[in-house]
């Protein structure tokens, strides 16, 4: 079946995804290799999240029918390697990135809280990487770093 | 990727999704999150029917109380003033439900239909009083108690959930107790109480034990010693003794002796919390 | 010397914006045409011989292109365990073999078209068992007339097979007997550890495929590519010069992938069929089929004079390695040689035990390697004999743990697997971490407040000292080669194995101190066993200690070339010259960029390439030092242990990167945590696991942390490159004994079995009313 969508705000066209394939198994399909997180398919890691609607949500349970019509942001919402986003900034200056697999996914559920709220305090933050599992770090730089975020200025990010 | 799964249909409206179950039955199912589907994924399941396009998602307060569309999400509900409910006690209870990505795939439907032996919201739902209203070609508005008193997953063949309502309880005093491994975890064991007070005297008790596991169960035996008495440590000390063992089971997870300690901590607790907060009130 | 600028200073991560944008850099990441998916048959069986195995069904279904099963593969004893060579692991594994031992061997795989047809060719596959007794309790595995795991003939390593055992050691150092009678005050119990699993967020994958000269290529999510390269070659009769190992960036392993576990499968597809072949673990899979945490029973005895110095050391351990032998007696010589030498005081000691195989899943490398197992079962000993005595446990463990200038006769009697390495401690900071650790938590403060909260909550502090090691001496080998561009920019090849740690960052800081110029001057390669020299890989707390000694000789040699060249420019000798930040100074003050520099030696002028490769070989394994302290809150009535302030003060020698010092700190704390509070994998009476997915068995989220605090104390190891040692494993070791010893504190009850679950505390409150 066809499938019509905004991926990262162009507007996107995959003729041939099937009604039983999750949003996750397309995106990769098409080689959006940025989302991670092929093996807990349970939504239970997080380290396949994307926006819906600006909502992170685990692409692994989104059956790839939903998203007609609406909006998928990918990390390359934020930044690319070479004009980072001051959040992707903030996570590198904290240590808070070591292997890497579960962090597209911290870093847009943490877009998410701070677009809604620019100065969450920290048990807003802790909540909001909850649904994220990382065996690397002990979650502490990536809360520091976001913390640091929702200190500046309104607008600043 | 569900390989047995043909085709995905988008209905504009709940006779058009209630058609379409009807065409395909006993091989299609309903995708409101769609998380149930993709955890546990059905062979017998070729059909999906979608129901993204139906206007389900909505929070109301209407004069009978809180109405939340079947299609609302936790997260959605979570972040409307639907949490205000019981206090705020209801949004401090969606907050712990899940993680937050997975409160943006739940919707209030799925975990009515699906009823799984975790839900927290199922002793809160049925303790409020809730009514249920199924689409079947009509609305029908039942108590949530007697939906599930029948055979729901039958009805749910050939009816959708639209609504849910909860009831507004004014004078009424709620609390709840989770058990989980950690703070990110199902239930395993929850407790919810509900208490009305007139004049320092228990008129009212709604009490259900959830997570036994296994669905909730109303403490009839312990509503009745609280009815009609004070709140006070002496009816709470009645109440507690009155809970049986026989209640709660065992799995893996827990133990029989051990989830029956938890609902004794768990009762305790929350009627306390009543009695202090009533006492506050005052 | 020249004060150092990069060194110390916490640099971002090199691959770290590419990490922070989710560019293709994991092994899936990735896609060839034309290539196969492959799906194994996992027995349903704990112990049984294969009657027979029928593909007939399976064959036929569209799209299937190869099964493999005991009938059709080379039969190589190996081990699957990716350590130096010869390994001191058992052979004691085949590719597949005739008989299953655990509910989750391997028994055949599908390569098919698809992954949806290989799992449904999986289904098809009719295996004819013939069951037998299984052994899950270590204890069983010993007795007269168990059944043996390992009756394949051509086991090798194994210490006896016969009885199920894998490793036995009776290690004896004065007269340990004699000792604890004469104590005046004795400490004893017997500490029990759990099966856990390391839960790499990127499960174990590969993906194979022939190059253009038909070489067998093998990307994998792997921490040992060479160790990979050499098992490959053997179990498929390949020359190395035909095996090329790329490990991409690699999604967590904390020992998990110190194992070749899909490798030669995919190998073989790629190499019968000569198309490309993926394998990927499911969660499920990751938790049942890789390996685990081995569950340890551990009895300590302790004797002390009256004055509270320890006398005497008593260690029997019976460890479980589950149906085969992997990392089996490394890992329980570590539990002793990590933990024994940190009370050098004791002159008696004895370190005795079994390693054992069952009919369980597999336990391997684990992040502590041992020593997690050990401390928890010492540290807690010490408490114990601490409240006999009614002395303060910090000031027990300062009257007696090792320090600067001391050594220990276990350094020389245990190794890995064998003998060990004399060694003198060279650092130590120790007494600092403790005295900062203590002051920070405030210690005495705490301890003077009441125990009891209210009617049904209790609080404890606790604590714990540590060491671990660095590097295996005179065994693990580890190489490094370092070439400058015209540009002057330098490309550093590493067999070190970045998995995530930081490593690639690191060693190139090294570098960049060492020649003088910016990080960011520097490309990391790392791995790729065509282009990197050779290393062992990313195990044993190694990587910044041994690896950097590789990449500090290497970029010595380096900067002697560069100022070589420069020296002809300026005609002067070359001691006289100095690099500064990328710039060749003279006595002059005159400068001559390292661009300058290239292009005069690749172009113009004596033409030669600036590069040079050195190798490291560890004389001594420098143990890093930490002090723990917890703070716990108990509910009394449901059990629920909640931590709720964590001190942490560790040396490391010198930190190279701060901020990633302070992230494996970190990690391998949480990890820790998980093992005392709540991961465990469960198994029915026959051997299947219960939980195997996030579920049911839970680690740490954001929602879990106590309040941290990490006291960096810096000593300098003369050893280690620019003063470092290491920092990966040391403190996973500490939340076990530091938790159990808090809520001893708190309760007077001593948490023996791990993990410290609510129902678990709960049962022990109850025993103790």
């Amino acid at each position: 079946m066809q499938l019509s969508f905004k991926l990262n705000g162009s507007a996107t066209q995959w003729e041939d995804v099937y009604p039983g394939e999750n949003l996750l198994e397309v995106l990769r399909r098409h080689d959006c290799w940025e989302v991670k997180g092929n093996n807990c398919t349970n939504g239970e890691c997080g380290a396949c999240t994307i926006l819906l609607d600006g909502i992170p949500v685990p692409s692994c349970t989104v059956f790839a029918a939903r998203v007609e019509g609406r909006n998928v942001d990918t990390i390359r919402l934020l930044g690319d390697p070479d004009h980072l986003h001051p959040l992707q900034q903030a996570f590198l200056r904290h240590g808070a990135v070591q292997c890497g697999y579960c962090i597209p996914g911290m870093l847009l559920s943490a877009h998410a809280l701070l677009v809604r709220n620019p100065h969450p305090n920290r048990d807003e933050i802790q909540q909001s990487l909850s649904g994220h599992l990382c065996r690397c770090t002990g979650y502490l730089q990536q809360i520091e770093a976001i913390e640091e975020m929702a200190r500046l200025p309104e607008g600043a990010e | 990727m569900q390989p047995n799964i043909t085709d995905y249909l988008q209905p504009k409206s709940l006779p058009e999704a209630i058609a379409l179950m009807a065409t395909y039955s006993g091989r299609a199912a309903l995708v409101g999150g769609g998380l149930d589907l993709s955890w546990r994924p059905r062979q017998e399941i070729q059909i999906l029917i979608g129901l993204d396009r139906i206007p389900l998602s909505y929070i109301e307060w209407r004069p009978e109380g809180l109405v939340i569309g079947a299609g609302t999400t936790l997260r959605e509900l979570a972040d409307s003033n639907g949490g205000s409910y019981l206090n705020g006690l209801f949004g401090r209870i969606l907050d712990r439900i899940a993680t937050p990505l997975l409160r943006g795939m739940i919707t209030v439907g799925g975990a009515l239909a699906r009823a799984y032996p975790w839900s927290d919201l199922l002793p809160i739902f049925l303790g409020c009083q809730a009514h249920i209203t199924l689409f079947d070609g009509q609305d029908h508005t039942i108590p949530l108690e007697s939906f599930y008193q029948g055979s729901f997953r039958q009805l749910l063949k050939r009816s959708i959930i639209r609504e849910l309502c909860l009831p507004t309880h004014h004078q009424s005093i709620a609390a709840y107790q989770r058990f989980g491994r950690l703070q990110i975890d199902i239930p395993l064991l929850n407790q919810f109480s509900r208490l009305t007070l007139v004049e320092e005297q228990i008129e009212k008790a709604s009490l259900w034990l959830g997570a036994r596991p296994g669905f909730p169960v109303r403490l009839s035996e312990v509503e009745a010693v609280l009815l009609g008495k004070p709140l006070n440590q002496v009816t709470i000390g009645a109440a507690v003794s009155v809970l049986s063992p026989s209640l709660v089971g065992a799995d893996f997870r827990l133990s029989k002796e051990y989830r029956h300690n938890l609902a004794t901590v768990f009762l305790r607790r929350n009627l306390t919390e009543i009695w202090s907060q009533h006492a506050t009130i005052i | 010397m020249v004060s150092r600028t990069v060194v110390g200073q916490s640099v971002d991560k090199l691959d770290g914006p590419a990490l922070v944008t989710g560019q293709a850099v994991y092994t899936d990441d990735f896609s060839l045409p034309g290539m196969l998916f492959g799906k194994i048959l996992w027995s349903s069986r704990a112990h049984a011989r294969i009657r027979a195995i029928d593909t007939f069904a399976a064959e036929r279904l569209p799209g299937i292109r190869l099964i493999l099963h005991h009938g059709n593969v080379p039969r190589v004893a190996y081990t699957t365990a990716g350590q130096g060579f010869p390994e001191p692991s058992p052979y004691d594994s085949f590719i597949f073999d005739r008989k299953v031992r655990f509910v989750g061997d391997r028994v055949a795989a599908v390569f098919a078209d698809n992954l949806i047809a290989a799992q449904e060719a999986v289904d098809l596959i009719r295996v004819e068992y013939e069951d037998l007794p299984a052994i899950f309790q270590p204890e069983e595995a010993t007795q007269p007339n168990a059944p043996i795991i390992h009756d394949e003939e051509e086991i090798r390593g194994a210490f006896d097979p016969g009885h199920n055992l894998v490793s036995h050691l009776d290690l004896k150092i004065g007269d340990v007997e004699q000792s604890l009678a004469q104590a005046t005050y004795q400490a004893e119990g017997t500490w029990i550890t759990q099966f856990a699993q390391h839960v790499p967020m990127e499960t174990h994958i590969v993906i194979t495929y022939l190059d253009e000269w038909s070489r067998l290529v093998v990307r994998s999510s792997t921490q040992v590519p060479f160790h990979a390269r050499r098992i490959i070659s053997r179990l498929l009769d390949l020359p190395i010069q035909k095996v090329r190992v790329i490990k991409p960036r690699v999604g967590g392993g904390f020992g998990g992938k110190q194992e070749i576990l899909l490798e030669d499968l995919c190998a073989l597809a790629t190499l019968r069929t000569r198309r490309p072949a993926r394998i990927e673990l499911s969660r499920k899979e990751e938790f049942v089929s890789a390996r685990l945490m081995h569950p340890m029973k551990i009895q300590v005895r302790l004797g002390a004079d009256s004055g509270g110095q320890l006398q005497a050391m008593e260690m029997r351990v019976l460890a479980n390695t589950g149906a085969y032998g992997t990392h089996g007696s490394t890992v329980f010589f570590n539990t002793g040689s990590k933990t024994l030498p940190l009370y050098n005081k004791a002159s008696h000691v004895r370190f005795v035990g079994d390693v054992v195989y069952t009919n369980l899943p597999v336990p391997g490398a684990y992040r502590g390697y041992g020593a997690t197992e050990g401390y928890f079962a010492l540290e807690c000993a010490m408490d114990q004999l601490a409240a006999k005595m009614g002395m303060d446990p910090l000031l027990l463990r300062r009257k007696n743990h090792i320090r600067e200038g001391e050594t220990s006769p276990i350094f020389i009697k245990l190794g890995e697997g064998r003998e060990g390495v004399d060694q003198t401690v060279q650092s130590c900071g120790l007494d600092r971490c403790i005295e900062l650790g203590m002051k920070a938590f405030k210690w005495d403060e705490k301890r003077k407040n009441p125990r009891r909260i209210g009617s049904d909550r209790a609080r404890g502090v606790g604590m714990s000292i540590l060491m671990q090691g660095s590097s295996i001496p005179r065994v693990d080998m580890a190489a490094a080669n370092l070439r400058m561009a015209e540009d002057g920019s330098f490309h550093l090849f590493l067999g070190a194995t970045d998995i995530g740690t930081g490593s690639d960052t690191i060693l190139a800081q090294i570098a960049a101190e060492t020649i003088g110029l910016p990080t960011q001057r520097f490309t990391v390669h790392s791995s790729d066993t065509d282009f990197s020299p050779f290393d062992k890989g990313a195990y044993a707390s190694s990587t910044t200690y041994l690896s950097g000694q590789a990449v500090y000789k290497a970029a010595l040699a380096v900067r002697k070339q560069i100022l070589g060249v420069a020296g002809l420019w300026f005609h002067v000798e070359p001691s006289t010259l100095e690099i500064c930040q990328g710039v060749v100074f003279n006595r002059q003050g005159a400068r001559l960029t390292l661009e300058e520099i290239g292009y005069r030696s690749y172009y113009l002028a004596d033409q030669q390439q600036i590069e040079a490769s050195a190798s490291a070989l560890s004389q001594a394994s420098p143990p890093p030092f930490s002090a723990h302290f917890a703070e716990v809150e108990i509910d009394l009535e449901t059990g629920i242990v909640r931590p709720l302030d964590y001190v942490v003060a560790v040396d490391c020698g010198v930190a190279i990167n701060p901020e990633l010092a302070r992230g494996q700190v970190l990690g391998s704390l949480i990890n820790g945590i998980g093992f005392a509070l709540s991961e465990e994998l469960l198994f029915s009476s026959r051997g299947v696991a219960l939980n195997p997915n996030f579920l049911d068995y839970k680690i740490l989220t954001s929602l879990d942390l106590p309040r941290i605090e990490i006291i960096p104390v810096e000593t300098n190891e003369p050893t280690g490159p620019y003063g470092a040692k290491s920092i990966g494993e040391i403190c996973i070791n500490g939340p076990l004994p530091t938790l159990a010893n808090a809520i001893f504190d708190a309760t007077g009850i001593q948490m023996k079995e791990a993990p410290f679950t609510a129902e678990r505390v709960w049962r022990a409150l109850k025993r103790n009313e």
